[in-house]
């Protein structure tokens, strides 16, 4: 464990122990916390408290930020090796605003949001670590609201915040991401590493994740809207719609692989719908929405 | 404008937008009850059985505006699930096994145009990562300000709201069509 490295006098390690136990949550076992720590190699190495701090983080098998964000670019890349961002500056401007706004009502606001539109007729959309969503162009062309979209971003949005590709990747890629950044010194690039990692993402996409987060993000994602808000029954409506597709459309086939059926989704989503009624005036934006759309169907 | 012209306005629109939507094929999936007003204390007008094929003409908030029969009324979103049934699924499993359905489509079904890509689960496990395109897509900002006055614009006003906490206990197989969903724990 590469924390260990960084250990060499036990009394300060004592004192940053001390402020750490103020900081974690209570059931946090400070026991896993020693056990982790103690019998440094006592090599001398100096003390850096920020390394510390980060180390006793890793500790919990958590990675941070700046880690989140390496591991969400090559997530990225690999989607976009699979299927292009769709060339059209006015559309990507357009779900940019509704994203960044919905992920203002998040508990991650200032993380550097970004949402980018697929260039194919699939319908299906997607998320990476670190604050990046990806809407394919065949979902937005069957939505008829900016409510309808700003639902479809709000789920998307819950699978950062709750860091499930991250955890998925490294459970079923058996990759343990602190170790292996804890190996790379900050400002290394290490391919190898970063190779494996996107090898992950690209079983983890065509996988999907568990049916439990999905349902998760759901239920999260209908109130992130309709903190933003729009007319709580935006995402419910995308999935009456993909509810009511053939589902031997082909442009399903991946949606409905790695995503549990539109109306168990909807089923689940119901027990919500009175907690969302006092909100159910909320606006929709069907117009604002439809100039978009009417303008990427002449422009494409 | 005063409030009457408003509210003939509001009524002309949502006229309209009735109109223009047409009706759509849709089912209602368990008994329930056709409300003469989208509330759950409006009169009743009919008893609906699960299964009953109707018409969905227009949305407000979470009811539908249906018509079965010559009767025309309300019925909330989650007893109706638009198209028809072959269309459905309501598990995992279910869904895998209407790829080997012949049924008729669903009432939404939107021709693919051929030529344009498709994604599938191969596109991904074969892809080459493209961190060129990534760099590109990293231009995607649009500050929290902006953001901000893109929603006044649009009069879109932000607020506060807890995460619904759900019951732990959900039936796992819950089907559509026999009257045991999840609403039963909150006694809809």
């Amino acid at each position: 464990m590469m924390q260990q490295r960084f250990i060499s006098k036990t009394s300060i390690l004592g004192a940053t122990l001390l402020c750490l136990s103020l900081l974690l949550p209570v059931n946090v076992s400070a026991g896993g916390l020693f056990g982790g720590m103690l019998g440094g190699d006592g090599n001398g190495n100096e003390i850096d408290i920020g390394r510390l701090f980060k180390s006793a983080k890793q500790a919990f098998g958590e990675v941070d930020e700046e880690q989140e964000a390496k591991v969400g670019d090559e997530a990225i890349a690999v989607l976009l090796g699979a299927v292009p961002l769709l060339d059209n500056d006015p559309i990507q401007r357009y779900v940019n605003k509704v994203g960044r706004w919905v992920a203002l009502q998040t508990e991650r606001p200032k993380l550097p949001w970004r949402f980018g539109v697929l260039d194919t007729t699939d319908v299906n959309a997607f998320a990476a670590p670190g604050g990046s969503v990806f809407i394919t162009r065949g979902l937005l062309e069957r939505m008829g609201s900016e409510a309808e979209l700003a639902g479809a971003l709000a789920h998307e949005t819950v699978h950062v915040l709750k860091r499930h590709h991250l955890k998925a990747v490294q459970k079923s890629a058996r990759l343990d991401l602190v170790v292996m950044f804890a190996e790379t010194r900050v400002g290394d690039e290490d391919r190898e590493n970063l190779n494996k990692i996107a090898s992950g993402f690209k079983e983890l996409y065509a996988r999907g994740l568990d049916k439990g987060d999905e349902f998760e993000a759901d239920r999260m994602g209908v109130v992130i809207a309709t903190r933003a808000g729009y007319d709580p029954y935006g995402l419910p409506s995308v999935l009456q719609t993909l509810g009511a597709m053939n589902p031997k459309d082909g442009a399903l086939a991946l949606l409905f692989k790695t995503h549990p059926a539109p109306g168990k989704r909807l089923d689940m989503l119901s027990v919500l719908f009175d907690k969302l009624d006092p909100y159910a005036t909320q606006p929709q934006l069907q117009q604002r929405f439809q100039k978009q759309l009417a303008a990427l169907k002449k422009n494409p | 404008m005063t409030r009457q012209l408003q509210r003939v306005l509001f009524l002309f629109l949502l006229t309209a937008s009735t109109l223009a939507q047409g009706g759509e094929a849709a089912r209602i999936i368990r008994d329930t009850q056709l409300k003469a007003e989208p509330f759950s204390d409006a009169a009743t007008l009919q008893e609906l059985k699960g299964n009953t094929q109707v018409t969905k003409e227009s949305r407000k908030g979470g009811w539908y505006q249906i018509k079965v029969g010559d009767k025309a009324g309300w019925v909330r979103m989650s007893v109706l699930r638009l198209g028809t049934e072959q269309a459905q699924g309501s598990s995992g499993l279910g869904s895998t096994l209407q790829f080997l359905q012949t049924g008729r489509s669903g009432a939404s079904d939107v021709t693919v145009a051929t030529g344009l890509r498709g994604l599938d689960a191969a596109d991904l496990t074969n892809a080459t990562p493209d961190h060129k395109a990534l760099e590109k897509f990293k231009q995607h900002k649009i500050s929290p300000k902006a953001a901000k006055k893109f929603a006044s614009t649009a009069k879109l006003k932000a607020h506060k709201m807890a995460y619904v906490k759900i019951e732990q206990h959900q039936p796992e197989s819950s089907q559509e069509s026999d009257g045991g969903g999840v609403e039963e724990f909150f006694g809809e």
